[in-house]
């Protein structure tokens, strides 16, 4: 088999915590075929970070660095993918399943005829084949896949690979690509990201979502100063974002993000099936519910049966005491 | 605004899912099909450009006859008919499904083509992407809401940690995320008008899969833990037991 091509996603001049995930795994994978990994970066402004990659395990980075490549177009990016496995001969091409990695890797698929395995979770090479394991039906399956095609693209579920101790003596090979012309179909008129100190759910290490069982809008407050104070992201069952108490980016589920934290706190979530799909695979589940038969206690690792306006302060108390303080 | 939405026949999200004998499908006897929820937001926003600047929407459904069900009932909230790529034998990845979707509609003129952003059966999120770059049109995915504007349609979309504006021409693809406005319920009317609305049949065969299913197993499962009695016992337990903090 040939390398292992990886595009390791940027924002604003920062490497998303999942590009270094992908890189790390690349190169695992890369050292069983006995090949390398190449990372490719995309953006403006980005060639004084690409080095870095180099301390994930990207033995050379390719980096196409122009002022139109500032912000995410589906086209330029595909392009400059395709390029970078044709230039290095990779046959293996991890992106992550993020909303950008998601978007371009069927279209990096076509143009490369090759067949794209979404939201992955594991890889082995096994008689020089490439098993890929992913969740179907929002977790309620796992499947084992081959993919057939020459070229196989993969994207990697966030915060399921560990990145490792970078290995700060590492430098990486750095190769500029050039950038196609090209018309690009879809115009950005506005993008709005939010600010420092917002944690994503699917990069989050601990995760503190709220229900029904909060009772009213303005109590989804005690969901957010707990996650504050735990550097967690917020989350939320579908009940409260279909009620409008928050927005749809913190559901949590079938229909809304799935994640794999180390730490998921379900406060006053009775654990439907929907919910629980989406978030049964963390390492540790906590439930808080006053109901001692709520579904949600079946998957709890630690459950605390009571009132949630009891022991969520009780709770906060106790963290700041540990030196929990945000 | 000529519209195709693709609307895929799923288990509903409440079923319990297990593994088929010849472990590498799943077990369909008892399951409930429904069409999947992210089609609806797709058929939803579809109706209400429809609404705001006239013209059609045709419901696309691709498998067996039993997918008629999740179409008529997409017709139901207010398309115009259905358009049924027939074939008896289950799609075997989302490339093979793209191709046999790009090559029956490419022709028909549409200006938007709707697909969710993913169906929630087999979680690939590839379908409306791998269409799009087959016909060479402009693809935006992940869209919360579509107005249109001169001759350009406005979509709102989800990225990572935020959201966006973008502009597109038709004709294009649009793959929908949950938005602002949720599916409305058919009326018993429209219904019985569903039961009625023309339905253009096309035979499809399925080229080369480019990705195979090996096996499939149920996630190991979780046993239930511990009821713990106070908050400082939980930080505890947390602290030096799961190491998780
Ligand atoms: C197509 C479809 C897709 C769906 N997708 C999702 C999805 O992605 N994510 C999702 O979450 N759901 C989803 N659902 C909805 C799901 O079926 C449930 O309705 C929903 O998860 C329930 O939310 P909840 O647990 O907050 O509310 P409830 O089920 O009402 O539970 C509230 C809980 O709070 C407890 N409680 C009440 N007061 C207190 C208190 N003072 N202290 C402690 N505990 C208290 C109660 O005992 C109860 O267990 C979907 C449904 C459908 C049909
Ligand atoms: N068999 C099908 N019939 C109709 N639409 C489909 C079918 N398969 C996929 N789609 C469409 O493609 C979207 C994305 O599916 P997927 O890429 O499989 O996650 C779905 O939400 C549907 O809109």
């Amino acid at each position: 088999m040939g390398n292992v091509l990886v595009y390791a996603e940027q924002q604003n001049h920062e490497f998303k915590k999942w590009a270094f995930e992908a890189v790390a795994e690349g190169k695992r994978v890369a050292d069983q075929l006995g090949r390398e990994c190449v990372a490719v970066v995309i953006g403006n402004g980005v060639s004084d970070m690409a080095a870095t990659l180099g301390q994930y395990g990207a033995a050379k980075v390719l980096v196409a660095d122009d002022p139109q490549l500032a912000e995410y177009a589906a086209e330029p990016y595909t392009q400059i993918i395709v390029d970078a496995v044709q230039q290095t001969g990779a046959d293996i091409v991890f992106l992550s399943a993020s909303v950008q990695g998601r978007d371009v890797a069927p279209r990096v698929g076509i143009k490369l005829d090759a067949g794209v395995a979404t939201d992955c979770t594991e890889f082995k090479v096994e008689g020089g084949n490439l098993l890929i394991r992913r969740p179907m039906y929002a977790g309620k399956i796992n499947a084992t896949i081959e993919i057939t095609s020459a070229i196989k693209v993969a994207t990697l579920r966030p915060n399921n690979f560990l990145p490792g101790e970078p290995d700060t003596s590492a430098s990486p090979v750095l190769e500029h690509l050039t950038v196609p012309a090209g018309d690009v179909p879809v115009k950005v008129r506005e993008t709005h990201v939010s600010g420092g100190g917002h944690v994503e759910l699917t990069e989050a290490d601990i995760i503190v979502s709220g229900g029904r069982g909060l009772g009213a809008a303005e109590n989804y407050k005690l969901i957010e100063e707990l996650a504050a104070q735990l550097h967690a992201a917020a989350g939320a069952s579908r009940a409260i974002v279909d009620a409008g108490w928050v927005s749809h980016d913190h559901q949590v589920g079938q229909t809304g993000k799935t994640v794999s934290p180390q730490l998921y706190i379900a406060i006053g979530i009775s654990g439907a099936i929907q919910h629980l799909a989406g978030m049964s695979s963390s390492k540790c589940i906590v439930a808080i519910n006053k109901d001692a038969d709520a579904p949600i206690f079946k998957v709890a690792n630690y459950g605390i049966v009571g009132d949630l306006f009891e022991v969520v302060p009780q709770l906060k108390a106790e963290l700041a005491a540990a030196g929990y303080t945000g | 605004m000529n519209s195709i939405c693709c609307v895929k026949h799923v288990p509903d999200t409440a079923a319990q899912i297990k593994v088929a004998s010849d472990g590498v499908s799943i077990e369909t006897q008892g399951v409930t099909f429904v069409p999947s929820p992210y089609d609806e937001f797709a058929v939803e926003m579809a109706i209400r450009l429809r609404e705001a600047e006239g013209g059609s929407v045709q419901i696309l459904s691709l498998g067996s006859d039993a997918v008629i069900e999740s179409m008529r009932k997409a017709i139901a909230m207010g398309g115009d008919g259905g358009i049924h790529l027939k074939t008896d034998q289950p799609a075997p990845d989302a490339y093979t499904t793209a191709k046999a979707i790009a090559d029956s509609i490419k022709d028909k003129g549409f200006d938007v083509l709707w697909l969710g952003w993913k169906a929630v059966d087999t979680d690939d999120a590839q379908t409306g992407q791998l269409i799009a770059t087959m016909l060479g049109i402009p693809c935006v995915t992940f869209v919360t809401s579509v107005t249109k504007e001169g001759d350009k349609l406005i979509c709102q979309r989800e990225i990572d940690g935020g959201h966006q504006v973008v502009e597109v021409s038709t004709p294009c693809v649009i793959t929908a995320q949950k938005g602002e406005f949720e599916p409305r319920y058919p009326k018993l009317m429209n219904i019985m008008k569903a039961k009625k609305k023309p339905v253009e049949t096309i035979d499809i065969t399925f080229d080369e899969p480019r990705v195979v299913i090996k096996e499939m197993t149920p996630p190991p499962p979780r046993e239930a833990g511990k009821i713990v009695e106070s908050a400082a016992e939980l930080v505890r337990l947390l602290r030096e037991e799961a190491k998780v903090l």
